[in-house]
């Protein structure tokens, strides 16, 4: 196994992103560590099978935790970049064994993007009666120059928990183009967080977040939040799909505008082919509300320190 | 120290004055209770005083401390020590029981933040790490609301109807608390409420009927007339709250 540094520049933008890097860092600590087509990290862990192939402009991964394993320590995974430019592909499956339970980090890194591709195709797995906790934070720079395009596809299996949370807010954005498809079994419940912060006319911020649930009583959530300043632009769609007796699901999408010239369109997609099943959503896209604004500037705030507050609250 | 004259505001999107005719004073360090019956413009008016913007006065003038504010922002009132804590306090999200707190303060200390929790009789333990929003109860929102107030350490606390929605035992006490603060932090009160025991540590009072005020006083003098008009002397007979305060 090689053990080669991660890029300080890297564990800083995990550290501005409020990763804490010292568990992240330890030797014992289970981790698969990337930058561009190298591993530069990684350390498995008991029921934890970590499985990587270097290729051209990126790696092939696959990450299985097996049957009823509980693993006790975060994982943590980084998918990361430091050069300027260039074209980085990952390309992973998450396999997460029935009654197996695991917490998955994961940082996206891109602090010096001035023209640079990150593509990830992600699949993930969840058996039955596990529980599938998957948090990403991404850093994208200052320089608006990163284009980021994932995609998820996942399959989440009778009685299984599965929670994600997903947020850019600081730093730039570039372009950002997210894609994600979850399926929801008998009983499963989906838990789908996403936040996303445009700050310039040069980033653009386009997610799709959809949940299916397929199973009978399987239960999803989807809450959308984020702001636009500056001329930055965040479109963000979110899908429920109720396709069984006892499926219940909420989406939640909010985007705040900041001044002038910026764009912000939240979608809430509810589909129900079930007579017993049950999806409600609410959107809210527009200025930050007038009374949490009047409330904060009543204590002396000012209105620029009032928003901000609201919106990192919200983010 | 406050001295509002001639008043009326007609709110943004409102055609017509909903406060017509407003004046009262209240002065240095009492506590100045605004009565009147639902839709008076109790709330508008201390919107006004505030210096909210949807609440400009289309006339009349408000003075703080000999200060002529009635075109100030709301920030700049703050500044000057003005806050409110309003009727039905706003939910915010993501932000927690200790930021919301220290917002309004100049020291950020966190002890100062412990000491108005518990001034309001919430265990500061259980709920610094909470949020500010729907997970709140009615009567938590309000005195997290409270709090916040007291801890800003104001010359002008506007309270509008702090008594309502919480537990019928804590009028009392909330009234006394109050009395307390403003020997604490020496700050004036001018308290908005529907409730007559608000008479213990009342020094004046102001009746506000259809957006007019129409007496401003002692606080049994007030009440009085506020019972008469609402034809409720019968009521107060039976309660002599002429005589109690
Ligand atoms: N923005 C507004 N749009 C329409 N009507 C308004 C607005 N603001 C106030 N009003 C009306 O003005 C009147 C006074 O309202 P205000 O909230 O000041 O009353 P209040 O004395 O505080 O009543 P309460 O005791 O019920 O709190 C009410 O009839 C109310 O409906
Ligand atoms: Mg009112």
């Amino acid at each position: 196994m090689q053990e080669k540094t991660l890029p300080h520049e890297i564990l800083e933008s995990a550290e501005k992103v409020g990763f804490d890097i010292d568990p992240m860092v330890a030797p014992d600590a289970p981790k698969l560590l990337l930058n561009f087509n190298k591993v530069v990290a990684v350390k498995d862990a008991p029921g934890l099978i970590l499985k990587s192939k270097e290729i051209d402009d990126g790696i092939v991964a696959d990450i299985i935790v097996t049957k009823g394993v509980k693993i006790k320590y975060p994982l943590h995974l980084c998918f990361g970049m430091v050069a300027q430019t260039g074209i980085q592909e990952i390309v992973a499956r998450f396999i997460i064994e029935d009654g197996a339970e695991v917490l998955m980090l994961a940082h996206c890194s891109f602090p010096n993007a001035c023209d640079l591709v990150h593509k990830m195709e992600a699949k993930i797995a969840v058996g039955k009666g596990a529980k599938f906790l998957y948090e990403e934070r991404h850093y994208h720079g200052e320089n608006s120059g990163a284009s980021v395009y994932p995609t998820f596809e996942a399959d989440i299996g009778e009685g299984s928990y599965f929670k994600t949370v997903f947020s850019l807010v600081q730093g730039t954005v570039g372009k950002v183009n997210i894609n994600a498809n979850i399926y929801a079994q008998k009983d499963a419940k989906i838990e789908m967080i996403t936040k996303a912060y445009g700050k310039s006319d040069k980033d653009k911020v386009m997610i799709r977040d959809a949940v299916f649930l397929e199973g009978n009583n399987s239960r999803g959530t989807i809450r959308m939040r984020a702001a636009a300043r500056g001329g930055g632009e965040v479109f963000m769609e979110g899908i429920t799909e109720g396709n069984a007796p006892g499926a219940t699901g909420h989406v939640d999408c909010k985007e705040i505008i900041q001044g002038f010239g910026s764009t912000a369109r939240a979608t809430p997609l509810v589909r129900v082919t079930d007579e017993m099943a049950r999806i409600t959503h609410e959107a809210a896209v527009g200025r930050v509300n007038q009374k949490e604004l009047d409330t904060l500037m009543a204590r002396g705030l000012t209105e620029e320190e009032a928003v901000d507050m609201i919106v990192k609250g919200m983010l | 120290m406050l001295k509002v004259k001639d008043l009326v505001i007609e709110p943004r999107g409102v055609k017509k004055a909903v406060v017509s005719n407003a004046s009262f004073e209240v002065r240095e360090k009492e506590i100045h209770v605004i009565l009147g019956p639902n839709g008076s413009g109790k709330s508008t008016l201390a919107y006004s005083v505030m210096g909210l913007g949807g609440y400009k006065p289309i006339s009349g003038s408000i003075t703080f401390m000999e200060k002529d504010i009635t075109n100030l922002s709301v920030t700049e009132r703050a500044k000057l020590g003005i806050t409110l804590a309003w009727q039905e306090p706003v939910r915010f999200e993501g932000i927690t029981v200790s930021d919301y707190i220290k917002a309004g303060m100049s020291n950020r200390d966190e002890s100062a933040v412990d000491h108005a929790l518990s001034l309001v009789e919430l265990d500061s333990k259980k709920f610094k790490k909470r949020f500010v929003d729907n997970s709140l109860s009615g009567g938590e929102r309000k005195r997290v609301e409270l709090a916040a107030v007291v801890a800003m350490e104001p010359k002008l606390m506007i309270l509008d109807e702090p008594d309502s929605g919480l537990d019928v035992i804590v009028y009392d006490e909330l009234y006394q608390l109050l009395d307390n603060i403003r020997n604490e932090v020496n700050s004036s009160v001018l308290l908005i409420t529907h409730r007559e025991e608000s008479g213990e540590v009342a020094d004046s009072a102001t009746l506000i009927w259809e957006g007019k005020t129409i007496l401003s006083g002692r606080f049994p003098i007030v009440m009085h007339k506020y019972c008469t008009m609402a034809r409720r002397e019968d009521k107060c007979r039976k309660k002599p709250c002429l005589m109690k305060y």
